[in-house]
């Protein structure tokens, strides 16, 4: 028996006792679903987690035995789905929590599918409106959390489609539900929250993300092409991010990025040995750099800017950047000129290459010498100074691994440098007089009253 | 002779050889011919070979293995031979037979006794187990053949009554009346009685025997020589001891003269040209092995330690430990005696412990050491502090002293060695003394000093406590105005505390002083450890005191050297510490510049000047060091990572900057951080154009709330003059962000950068990067408000920016590459060894690279190995197969022929029948 209303007195009076019962337990239910999802916006985070658990459980129930006459399009309980996802996708609370929590039911294909159906209208819905940013963090962190996890799926065609609630027996149906279709929606809610405006962290996080979850996954990730370009842009951190989208563009969808290079170039910056992703950057740059069909003056240029950046980074950054030079030169010899040629001048009046010059091409760094890495030979750490020791010699074709180095903190370094056992520590041979006072004190001319 | 000698030889030979040697049939042999004879070159197994016999061999054993598991393949039970000696080559059938019949028997004999009937039967006579008797393991000795007597009376005894109702014998009515049981105790009783005599007249016996012993033997020693006799008997030896020790006087003078020293040899001294020269000398070397340091050359390491230096040391070139006799003496010769080495007077030092309790200084002046002489030696054990006690103690010391006679002559030879340590410690101790009478007592103590006051005190008092209770309370008295002069080595850093509590500057270093002689390592086991303890509270202490309000600068200078001191006795533990120290402030950066999302902040005081320490103790223009070079990472670090939030930053930093100068003063390192710091220094003292931004390096921002924290404020800044940042004032913690928001203090920190940049420059000026390297720095400086610096610091700015375009103006030398050399084209002729050393070259690559070509090489061929047993196992299975078909194909074929030949001899015979038949009718 199913009640698409509930009944009017009227009727009430011309039901059995067990009708009317049944009528009652559905009161009570309706009114046990609207406390519940009440209590997904609870502020202790256990209540939340138990609510969205037993909401979700009633979605299963309800979809397994249905109590409300079921067409052959839908098995799924939609109206009450939709009751707990508009509560997670509310606009003044931060839902990021239980989105991770909600995880494991986007791996059902059906709840997958209504998730997105109903971000699509909604982001439709608001279109033209001020989102706030809590709106659009809940959005983010709900598409951060939706997996396609169709592997088996590829390598098991018709295989049977994973449903949080009974399978529909209309075939359309389950073809209109299917990954694909599901992809599409994706694709397009991806652009829509796409033209919302970020901020800087979720910026970064939509970055980060967007080469292994996102680009996969959209019909046409050409379509991606404008936004990473814009961030692309922006330089500093963002750009650094958006590198490793577009590359995987340009490698794998063909997108033609003109002067990719020159803006790598750019972003060769002093900064770049004190951001947070300097392992990432350091990782990627080598990866663009590896052809061994770029042009020399190209690989000279960014030999050479970054040996000039060596000479304000920090102990750890240098290691890295010198493996990094010696690399590039092995893997293209003939940029080996920069660090000694045959029939050169003995002396140059002045360095030939324009640091300033952003295009690689006119920088004329195969005009000059690796100075930097010589100088770096004197530098206080004893790892720098063995690195750099390498230059003195013919490299090798045996390229060191940039992975090996890529994750050195200064932090490290220095515990690496007391771990170093010697034989015997060596002490100042003469003895001080004070703390201020010994021969070769470097503070009088700079201090008063140090010592008293 | 050499005939039959030569057959024995022949013998064994040819014994051997027929043992060894075994015929082959030469048309089983196999030879391997080889291509090219090597001289010298062992044969090897290879060479030749016998196919057949070795196939045979490989057949018999698959017979035995594989083809039994092949024949057993579908069966499940198995047949276990559990038969001795079966699998055993190496016995006999008889030695099997045997171990099996062994066995047999065992098992039988576990089993029979069940059931054996007469298993204990055992014939006697006279109750006595034939078979004992006939072992005759029991001799019958003359004592016990009483004791058979006696239980032979008493068992005749009972028999003659007991058995058969004792009808042999007539008894009373009273013994009638008598139970059994009473009658055995009788028997038990009586046999008892008989046994405790037999006891005693035993014992009796042994002792007239024994006294006779002793009787003979006093008679034998009045008979022989006195020295036989103090061999025979132990009284004798306690006799002849009690004669030998009532020397006299006269032999103790006889004895003293001697042994008494002839002559005294003594050290010349050495005349001030050749200390000095010495001096340069030491110097010299070590200047030397420093630089090698610096290069980073690690040459084969001298491997005797570096030489303990004492504190007391003039660099006269005597030295203590190196003395004229031994090293031992050495050792027994430190102590202290009214302020003086007096060690020779010292020779009851035996063992470590007890020699640290000897081990007390007296400070009184005290003219007639060596009237005192002998006397002094044991005193030292009792009188501690005052020469007024020692008249009193004299009395009681003399009766002691006889004990020691034997130890005399040690004495009179050492005092002679001590002259010298004397004049030595003397020294250093009248300057002690002089410190402290000097300087005056500074009040400004330590809080938690003050509060554990009453502590302090009583921890004076414990040395004393041991001591007599008569002299005790003149001691304390006395005490209670000076220093002590022992303490116990503190265990804990709260100890050190309590010990220093109430102290002034001065006398903390005293106790310092005095702790590192009273634990000289060579003065007892364990003082090592006890000072590299001490040594780490000393360093903490250090720390410490820098945090104080204000922080004690002075107690500091003067804890330097004897830090110093103390990581001399033990560098690598020194090094230790000081690592430890530096990396748990680095931790504490590394934990502030987590939680603040990569920028740091400038630790305190006590980091700076801890690092100014390293500096001084260690070397710090060393390649690679254990201390100095995890410090000057970590001082880079917190310039490269901290944001200049204020005035403190700054001052903080130029510190770090001037202390990194210090620390490549000689090496001329390059460290970026300090030059990309200051150059942003001027970027924030500079002029700003709002419309283009500076290039400034992390972690200076271009904009930001703080980029004009140098600039100079308005009012009256032409008065001001550049001058010298004051340390104390502006490194202590308590210099508040408005103390130091003065146009007096920027000027100073713009004044100290340029002269910094200054010093960096004149060291860099040999890089070839130099001109990269500072051109920011010009840059900056033609932007700084220099109409606004006073005269002087206008002019330093204008030199250090002439000093750079003079730099800038050198020609950067072209970089060269050192060419490997070439590698020459494969010759045929062959290659000559000179020095042939019976191995095999070494081919190239790294360790790794070998072992890995090794293991590949050894998995090669046993997997060629594996392949060709798989392969051989299967051939031979395969045939094992044909062979077993082929019986059974012919098996069958026999079988079938057997048929048919019956058959057609029965069709022959019915054939036979019907034409018997047909002819009949």
């Amino acid at each position: 028996m199913y009640f698409d209303k509930p009944p009017s007195e009227a009727d009430m009076k011309d039901l059995k006792a067990e009708e009317k019962y049944k009528v009652w337990l559905r009161e009570q239910y309706a009114s046990t679903i609207f406390h519940l999802v009440d209590l997904l916006h609870h502020s202790n985070p256990s209540i939340q987690d138990l609510s969205l658990t037993t909401m979700m459980k009633f979605v299963e129930a309800e979809g397994q035995t249905p109590i409300r006459k079921i067409t052959e399009h839908q098995t799924f309980p939609s109206r009450l789905f939709q009751k707990v996802f508009n509560k997670l996708l509310d606009d003044n609370t931060d839902m990021s929590r239980l989105w991770t929590k909600f995880q494991e039911y986007t791996e059902f294909d059906d709840v997958r599918f209504y998730v997105l159906t109903f971000l699509h209208s909604d982001l439709k819905h608001k279109k033209n409106q001020e989102v706030s940013d809590t709106y659009v963090k809940n959005v983010f962190s709900l598409l951060e959390n939706l997996t396609f996890n169709s592997k088996p799926r590829k390598m098991l065609p018709g295989g049977e489609p994973r449903w949080l609630a009974k399978l529909p027996e209309n075939e359309d149906v389950l073809k209109s539900r299917s990954v694909d279709e599901q992809k599409k929606l994706f694709s397009t809610v991806w652009l829509k929250f796409l033209r919302f405006k970020l901020n800087t962290s979720m910026y970064k996080r939509v970055l980060m993300m967007m080469h292994d979850k996102v680009i996969p996954n959209i019909t046409s990730p050409l379509f991606l092409c404008d936004f990473l370009t814009d961030s692309y842009n922006i330089g500093g951190a963002i750009s650094l991010l958006a590198l490793n989208s577009i590359f995987i563009l340009i490698n794998n969808y063909n997108l033609d990025y003109p002067d990719f290079y020159k803006k790598l170039y750019a972003l060769f910056d002093p900064i770049i040995f004190h951001a947070k992703y300097r392992a990432r950057f350091f990782h990627l740059a080598d990866l663009f750099l590896s052809s061994t069909h770029l042009p020399a003056y190209l690989v000279a240029a960014f030999a050479k800017k970054l040996a000039r950046l060596c000479l304000t980074g920090p102990a750890s950054g240098i290691r890295i950047a010198i493996t990094f030079i010696l690399n590039l030169l092995k893997r293209h010899p003939n940029c080996q000129v920069l660090l000694g040629r045959l029939d050169g001048p003995s002396e140059i009046p002045n360095d030939p290459y324009i640091f300033e010059e952003t295009d690689p091409a006119k920088c004329k760094a195969m005009e000059s010498y690796l100075w930097e890495i010589k100088t770096l030979q004197t530098h206080y750490c004893p790892e720098v100074v063995l690195a750099a020791n390498k230059i003195n010699h013919q490299l090798g074709q045996q390229e060191e691994l940039l992975g090996d180095v890529l994750d050195l903190t200064t932090d490290e370094l220095i515990e690496k440098e007391c771990k170093r056992r010697k034989k015997e520590t060596a002490i100042n041979f003469i003895p001080p007089t004070g703390l201020f006072q010994s021969q070769n004190d470097k503070f009088s001319s700079c201090w008063t009253h140090i010592e008293s | 002779m050499a005939k039959k000698k030569k057959n024995l030889s022949d013998k064994i030979r040819g014994k051997n050889k027929s043992g060894s040697f075994k015929k082959f049939n030469p048309f089983e042999v196999k030879i391997n011919k080889q291509k090219h004879h090597v001289l010298g070159k062992k044969r090897t197994k290879s060479e030749h070979g016998a196919p057949g016999i070795s196939k045979s061999k490989a057949m018999k054993k698959r017979a035995g293995t594989l083809l039994k598991e092949y024949q057993g393949r579908h069966k499940v039970n198995k047949l276990i031979d559990k038969r001795i000696g079966e699998k055993d080559q190496n016995l006999t059938l008889e030695e099997k037979m045997m171990q099996r019949y062994a066995l047999e028997r065992k098992n039988e004999e576990k089993k029979g006794s069940i059931y054996s009937l007469n298993e204990d039967e055992d014939l006697t006579h006279y109750g006595q187990s034939l078979s004992n008797i006939e072992k005759f393991d029991n001799p019958v000795v003359s004592d016990e053949d009483e004791d058979d007597d006696d239980i032979k009376r008493l068992k005749a005894k009972i028999v003659a009554e007991e058995h058969f109702g004792g009808f042999l014998t007539k008894k009373s009515d009273e013994e009638t009346q008598k139970s059994f049981k009473e009658k055995m105790e009788e028997v038990i009783a009586l046999s008892k009685k008989y046994k405790s005599e037999r006891q005693s007249e035993k014992n009796e016996r042994l002792e007239m025997t024994e006294q006779a012993d002793k009787e003979y033997k006093e008679v034998m020693h009045l008979l022989c020589g006195l020295s036989r006799s103090s061999k025979s008997s132990d009284n004798k030896v306690e006799k002849e001891a009690a004669v030998t020790t009532k020397a006299d006087d006269y032999d103790i003078a006889v004895r003293t003269l001697q042994f008494e020293a002839k002559g005294k040899a003594s050290d010349r001294l050495k005349t001030d040209e050749e200390i000095a020269k010495e001096e340069k000398e030491r110097l010299e070397k070590l200047e030397a092995d420093r630089l090698m340091r610096m290069k980073g050359i690690t040459e084969e390491e001298n491997t005797s330690e570096p030489r303990h230096i004492s504190a007391d040391d003039l660099f006269d070139g005597f030295n203590l430990n190196i003395d004229k006799r031994d090293k031992q003496r050495a050792k027994q010769s430190v102590h202290f005696k009214d302020g003086k080495l007096a060690g020779g007077d010292d020779v009851l030092i035996p063992k470590t412990k007890k020699g640290m309790k000897n081990i007390e200084m007296n400070d009184d002046e005290s003219d007639d050491n060596e009237e005192e002489g002998l006397e002094e030696d044991e005193e030292s054990d009792e009188s501690d502090e005052d020469d007024e006690n020692d008249e009193n103690e004299e009395d009681e010391v003399d009766d002691e002293e006889n004990e020691d006679n034997d130890n005399k002559d040690d004495n009179k030879r050492d005092d002679d060695d001590d002259d010298d340590d004397d004049g030595d410690s003397d020294d250093s101790y009248a300057d002690l003394e002089s410190e402290e009478e000097e300087e005056k007592v500074d009040d400004s103590m330590l809080e938690k000093k003050a509060l554990i006051k009453s502590i302090l005190k009583k921890s004076e008092n414990k040395p004393l406590k041991s001591r007599n209770p008569k002299e005790t309370k003149e001691i304390i008295e006395k005490a209670k105005k000076e220093l002590p002069y022992t303490f116990p080595a503190p265990t804990s850093y709260d100890d050190w505390l309590n010990l220093i509590q109430g102290l002034n500057a001065t006398d903390q270093v005293t106790v310092v002083e005095r702790i590192q002689k009273l634990y000289h390592p060579s003065l007892g086991e364990g003082n090592k450890q006890k000072l590299q303890t001490f040594h780490g509270f000393l360093v903490q202490y250090f720390g410490d005191l820098a945090l104080q309000e204000p922080p004690e600068l002075e107690l500091m200078n003067k804890l330097v050297l004897p830090i110093y001191n103390l990581t001399k006795m033990s560098p690598d533990n020194a090094a230790e510490i000081f690592q430890n120290e530096i990396m748990s402030r680095q931790e504490e950066f590394r934990q502030i510049t987590e939680r603040k999302h990569g920028r740091g902040l400038y630790l305190g005081l006590d980091t700076l000047l801890m690092l100014k320490l390293v500096s001084i103790i260690f070397p710090t223009s060393d390649f690679q060091h254990k201390v100095t070079t995890p410090s000057l990472l970590f001082m880079a670090q917190m310039l490269g990572q901290t944001p200049l939030n204020s005035e403190r930053d700054v001052i903080y930093g130029l510190y770090i900057c001037n202390l990194c100068l210090e620390f490549i003063g000689m090496s001329k390192r390059f460290i970026p951080e300090a030059i990309s710091f200051l150059h942003g220094l001027l970027f924030l003292a500079s002029k700003k154009n709002p419309k283009q931004l500076e290039k400034v390096f992390p972690p200076f921002k271009p904009v930001g709330d703080n980029i004009n924290l140098l600039n100079m404020k308005p009012p009256n800044i032409s008065k001001l003059k550049a001058g010298k940042l004051n340390g104390c004032v502006l490194l202590a913690s308590s210099a508040t962000r408005d103390s130091l928001n003065n146009n007096q203090i920027r000027l100073n920190a713009v004044s100290t950068t340029v002269e910094l940049l200054l010093e960096y420059t004149n060291l860099y000026t040999d890089l070839p990067a130099f001109k990269d390297i500072f051109s920011p720095v010009v840059n900056m400086c033609s932007k700084l408000p220099i109409d606004m610096y006073p005269a002087d610091l206008q002019e330093k700015i204008a030199k250090l920016q002439s000093v750079l375009e003079e730099g800038f103006s050198k020609p950067q030398k072209a970089l060269q590459v050192q060419k490997n050399k070439p590698i020459a084209l494969k010759m045929f002729e062959p290659q000559v060894e000179e020095k042939w050393t019976g191995k095999r070259k070494k081919c190239g690559g790294t360790k790794e690279f070998q072992q890995t070509q090794k293991l590949v090489h050894k998995h090669k061929r046993e997997m060629k190995g594996a392949v060709r047993d798989i392969r051989r196992d299967s051939q031979f299975l395969a045939r094992h197969q044909l062979k077993e078909t082929l019986e059974r194909d012919s098996d069958r074929k026999r079988k079938v022929k057997a048929l048919y030949s019956s058959l057609a001899n029965q069709e022959g015979e019915v054939r036979a029948l019907t034409k018997m038949k047909k002819k009949k009718y």
